[in-house]
């Protein structure tokens, strides 16, 4: 089986308002298998979100190369890159992103408008009604009482969960999750992993996720952290001080 | 505070320029439709004042003729007035209409004034504000003296040679003479002046326009005045400055029209006041939350707000009125051509730009820049400071109160039953002057209350959501916020454009009709030079020469003549169309569309009994049978009145009688015969028309206007549609104010909605569905003004059509929907909605995903 997300010796540098470069990212490379889990720590401004904008295709690598499935981006069109996005990746952010003026449901149910689908692949491959996978999620993630919300009306905590319906709805093979805890309280927090974990584990897709909570990091089975623009191993938990 | 905020301005321009330059433009669009439109109405008005003017200084009493023409005081009466008791000075005074002036170069319009300087009795210095240099030999021998602006134009000074001549006299006619002097002239006062005798001369004709005359002693004014009156017959006695009252009564429709149309302009610039204030500040709204959570009170923010809503007033007033007086100038072609169509006058002189004018079009950019922009300070402001500063919901549309839910669509569907009730039933609904306009104006601010309702009502629907288009839409409807104040603002623009259209569709229509039901001969036959038509035969007062009554008489193909003449005399201080035709011709009933008893009153009118036309009838509340006495020398008694008819060519009114009678009534001179002024001929049966045309032209050649009735008909549809023309400048104007409004508000609304524009990018739409959700907005935005618009743009036909129409101008109209010019208008709606969506799409479209990452 092929990697779901392949980053080859990317680089990302920003070019600053006094024209000097800013290296972000400094020749990463990352291997995401399908079902592993793998989590990026770092400070903030360590070039987390930046790294997953590249894996998502929604910044362009200054270097290197990034292959989703099989396909290399950088030989894609953007009406090809977007429908790659749409379909093979779900994005998960920290201020949540719901379309205010739109249902729970009607959220949940955004990519497969964009994407125009009517069905989606179910737990056996088999083609499922998207509506009832809709619904499936947001059983799953326990706001099937709020699906003629308006999103506005909701908590932070179920604005999360809505939008992880919504990232997993298409059945990606791959998952970026922003700092999905990064804007809810304790439990909301833990409920929100909980949540993330076990639905991504339930359908073996990928997860790369970037947070700069070592708990949370700590859930996944590969364990990243980024420096000075690289990415090294991170074994240990952080120093106790930070807890 | 106040000074850190005047700092960091520029640097927040800089940051979003849309945002700040959003409703600077409004405000300027909306401060040029008011000044130009200003600007228009003062021209006019000016023109018709200086044609009414008393030039002489401290004048009493005017003197004029009975009829209103050139020369109809007599000479005579000039030393008849100057020998009657109480009377210290008398100045003879004619009027040069379409005087030009010109060198070899160049050439100027200038009013004309001929007076008499040798009696003293005209005062040139004191009437003009003295500083003016004269050379009084020139003068005497035919020079003319300049207001500066105009020899500046020219490039003369005193004694240089300038040639003097007459509108449509054509360059033969042109006299060379001298500049006899140069004053200053203040504004709306820079006519030229030519010795008496000259400019009778020049005009071609002897007699005086009037008179001015000033008393002894100003209580003496009435016995002066009787006395006058029986030494002087065939005059008419005016206290001076009633003239110009009347003048501006007659121009009142026509001005109202106009501010009415203006007015519309300024509603919708308001509406883009208010909603680019509103895009503007929802972008400050963590900005806002900010001050009021660091201890600003929510008055002093709120002053702080409407004060930078002052700036950009100014701003915009200061970019406004160049673009104002631009297109004033741009318009008043057509604009002297409608008030010469409609009212008879010489064309408009040029424009003078007075500063109260400039103050009042700031002022009006002011005011509704601050009232557009006061509900969504109060807004902004009495917001908890915490929910400004959350910065997940910062985007969200606030829950409002029902109150203001319900409020708006409560009080505009009010206003516009009391509008339809208006033109459902005009005759219950109070005439008050000027009632019409209030109701049509109430019909267009209920209407742009409603798309808010409207649009909560949509936000059911929820189908096609599977197309970008389709979720442009859904975003549409389920955020009235985001489309209400652009549809409110087209809405108000496609009801004016639907309800104008209308009105002058129908007004065409009944024309045509009427036309083709009263040209009842085949050729008109009248001085050259006009226009043709009864309307400009009464205003040139060119006779036809005796050799053209003979030859048209001599032509074998002519069965009957109908031969008209045509003098215009006042009745209750405004001008009325004399008009004397064959009575008794047989086919004389076939030129009059009678209201009423068609019968009886061609019988009377057989009978030395008078026809008098619809507008003048229900202005001095005429009808069959009544007594109507007209102002003439020789007039023992009233004359009855034998019925009324249609007339859709005279606005200001008009009536016919038999041509023997009328010629009793007003001789000519002694030793000439009637004047002639047109000739309708009947031709015999089986005659070719275009034949005998052809052969009349070639036979009468330079000296006389030939045409079939055909050509007449399409002639005064012509002179109508160019009449028209100026309203239709202003419905394209308030068509672009709104479009550039829906557009500048869509372009806003990219800027306020680049998150969610990324959320989409991200979640796999590529470019062109983004542009396509914004193309589904911009279709509700348009289809929800069409909607609304066109009905109450339908309402608002009927009010003009029934309420505002007959009050005004006196007219009986039918309702005639001009359906192509309907459905083209409703195209350019459309594409400009539609081409107003484009940029802001385009500019959606570029947005990419990355501008989340403001957010993470
Ligand atoms: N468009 C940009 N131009 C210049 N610098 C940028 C841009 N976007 C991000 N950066 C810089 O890149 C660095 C990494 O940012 P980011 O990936 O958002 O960090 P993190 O998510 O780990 O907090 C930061 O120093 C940020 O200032
Ligand atoms: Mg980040």
């Amino acid at each position: 089986m092929s990697p779901v997300l392949e980053l080859r010796e990317v680089t990302r540098r920003y070019s600053q308002a006094d024209g000097s470069e800013l290296t972000v990212l400094d020749s990463v490379s990352l291997t995401i298998q399908p079902g592993e889990t793998v989590s990026v720590a770092g400070r903030s401004g360590s070039g987390k979100s930046t790294l997953l904008h590249v894996a998502a295709g929604i910044e362009v690598p200054s270097e290197g190369t990034v292959r989703l499935g099989a396909k290399e981006l950088a030989g894609l069109s953007d009406p090809e890159r977007s429908r790659l996005r749409g379909r093979f990746v779900g994005l998960v952010f920290q201020f949540f992103h719901l379309v205010p003026y739109l249902t729970v449901r009607e959220n949940v149910l955004l990519p497969a408008r964009i994407a125009r689908v009517r069905e989606v692949p179910g737990d056996g491959g088999d083609p499922r009604e998207v509506g009832a996978t809709a619904d499936r999620l947001l059983a799953a993630v326990g706001l099937e009482g709020r699906a003629r919300e308006p999103a506005r009306r909701l908590s932070g905590g179920e604005m999360q969960r809505t939008a992880i319906a919504r990232a997993l709805l298409l059945r990606p093979a791959l998952l970026l999750a922003d700092e999905p805890t990064g804007n809810l309280d304790a439990r909301g927090a833990g409920a929100v992993a909980d949540l993330l974990f076990r639905l991504v584990r339930e359908r073996s897709a990928g997860l790369l996720l970037a947070t700069h909570d070592p708990e949370l990091a700590a859930r996944a089975d590969t364990r990243l952290r980024l420096r000075g623009g690289r990415l090294f191993p991170a074994e240990r938990p952080l120093a106790s001080g930070a807890r | 505070m106040i000074r850190l905020l005047l700092r960091a301005a520029p640097a927040r321009f800089r940051a979003a320029p849309a945002l700040g330059l959003l409703p600077v433009l409004a405000i300027a669009l909306g401060a040029g439709a008011v000044l130009s439109v200003q600007l228009l109405n003062r021209a006019a008005l000016e023109t018709l004042d200086a044609s009414l003017e008393v030039i002489s200084a401290g004048a009493d009493l005017v003197v004029t003729g009975l009829v209103e023409e050139a020369g109809s005081v007599p000479d005579e009466a000039w030393p008849a007035v100057l020998a009657a008791p109480g009377v210290r000075r008398a100045a003879p005074v004619i009027r040069l209409a379409g005087l030009r002036v010109g060198t070899l170069d160049r050439e100027a319009s200038v009013p004309g004034w001929g007076v008499d300087l040798v009696s003293g009795s005209f005062d040139f210095a004191g009437a003009e504000g003295g500083e003016g240099t004269l050379a009084p030999e020139a003068f005497f021998s035919g020079g003319i003296v300049l207001p500066q602006r105009v020899a500046d134009r020219l490039g003369v000074d005193p004694l240089d040679p300038v040639w003097i001549g007459l509108d449509g006299a054509g360059p033969a006619s042109r006299r060379p003479t001298l500049v006899a002097g140069t004053y200053p002239g203040e504004d709306g006062r820079a006519s030229a002046f030519l010795d008496l005798a000259y400019a009778q001369a020049l005009r071609g004709r002897p007699g005086l326009d009037r008179i001015e005359v000033s008393v002894a002693e100003r209580s003496d004014v009435e016995p002066t005045r009787r006395a006058l009156s029986t030494r002087i017959p065939g005059v008419r006695m005016e206290e001076s400055g009633t003239l110009r009252a009347e003048g501006a009564e007659l121009f009142a429709a026509f001005r109202l029209n106009l501010l009415a149309l203006s007015a519309v302009s300024l509603l919708v610039a308001a509406f883009l006041v208010y909603a680019s204030v509103r895009a503007a500040l929802a972008a400050r709204r963590q900005e806002i939350g900010l001050y009021r959570a660091l201890g600003a009170s929510r008055r002093r923010v709120g002053v702080l707000l409407l004060g930078e809503v002052l700036l950009m007033a100014l701003a915009g007033a200061a970019l406004g009125i160049p673009v104002g007086a631009l297109a004033a100038g741009a318009s008043l072609d057509r604009v002297s051509a409608t008030i010469s169509n409609l009212y008879l006058l010489e064309r408009i002189e040029g424009l003078t730009i007075a500063p109260q004018v400039v103050l009042l079009a700031a002022l009006v950019a002011a005011v509704a820049a601050l009232a557009g922009a006061a509900p969504q300070v109060f807004a902004e402001t009495s917001r908890a400071p915490v929910t400004l500063l959350a910065p997940g919901r910062a985007a969200l549309s606030p829950a409002r109160r029902r109150f203001w839910r319900l409020g708006p669509p409560v009080a505009g569907t009010a206003l516009i039953g009391a509008a339809v009730w208006a033109a459902l039933d005009p005759e219950s609904w109070p005439a008050l002057a000027g009632s019409g306009f209030g109701a049509a104006g109430a019909l267009l601010i209920g209407a742009a209350l409603l798309p808010d309702a409207v649009i909560r009502l949509a936000a059911r629907f929820r189908a096609g959501q599977n197309s970008a288009v389709g979720r442009g839409v859904l975003a549409a409807v389920r955020e009235p916020g985001s489309t209400g104040p652009p549809a409110a603002a087209l809405v108000v623009a496609v009801a004016m454009l639907v309800g104008v259209s209308s009105l002058i569709g129908s007004f065409r229509a009944t024309l045509d009709a009427w036309l083709g039901e009263t040209l009842a001969a085949d050729v008109y036959v009248s001085r050259a030079g006009g226009a043709g038509g009864a309307r400009s035969i009464a205003s040139e007062r060119r006779s036809l020469s005796a050799e053209v009554l003979e030859i048209t008489a001599a032509d074998p193909d002519v069965r009957e003549r109908d031969l008209l003449r045509a003098l215009r005399i006042r009745l209750e201080g405004r001008p009325v169309a004399v008009l004397g035709v064959d009575a008794a011709l047989p086919a004389a009933g076939d030129r009059f569309s009678i209201l009423g008893n068609r019968e009886a009153a061609l019988r009377g009118f057989g009978n030395g009994e008078l026809l008098v036309s619809e507008p003048l009838a229900r202005r001095l509340g005429l009808e069959a049978g009544d007594a109507l006495p007209l102002p003439a020398a020789a007039a023992d008694r009233p004359l009855r009145i034998a019925g009324v008819y249609r007339d859709y060519g005279n606005e200001q009114g008009a009536l016919f009688l038999d041509r023997t009678l009328m010629n009793s009534l007003y001789p000519p001179e002694p030793g000439t015969p009637a004047p002639v002024h047109g000739a309708a001929l009947y031709l015999r049966e089986g005659a070719d028309r275009a034949a005998a045309v052809t052969r009349l032209e070639r036979t009468l050649g330079m000296s006389a206007n030939v045409v079939d009735n055909a050509a007449l008909r399409s002639r005064a549809l012509n002179v109508f549609d160019q009449t028209m023309a100026v309203t239709g400048l202003l419905r394209v104007f308030a068509l672009v104010i709104a479009a550039l409004g829906v557009g500048l508000f869509l372009w806003t609304l990219v800027r306020e909605r680049a998150p969610e524009v990324a959320l989409n990018r991200a979640l796999g739409a590529n470019r062109r569905q983004v542009a396509g959700g914004f193309l589904g907005r911009t279709m509700v935005i348009v289809g929800i003004s069409l909607l609304i618009g066109g009905g109450a743009g339908a309402v608002l036909t009927l009010l003009l059509v029934h309420v505002v129409n007959p009050v005004w101008f006196g007219w009986t109209l039918t309702l005639h929907w001009p359906l192509g010019v309907l459905a083209a208008q409703g195209a350019a709606v459309v594409l400009a909605g539609l081409l107003a969506g484009v940029l802001p799409a385009r500019l959606a479209s570029r947005v990419d995903a990355t501008a989340l990452r403001q957010e993470i």
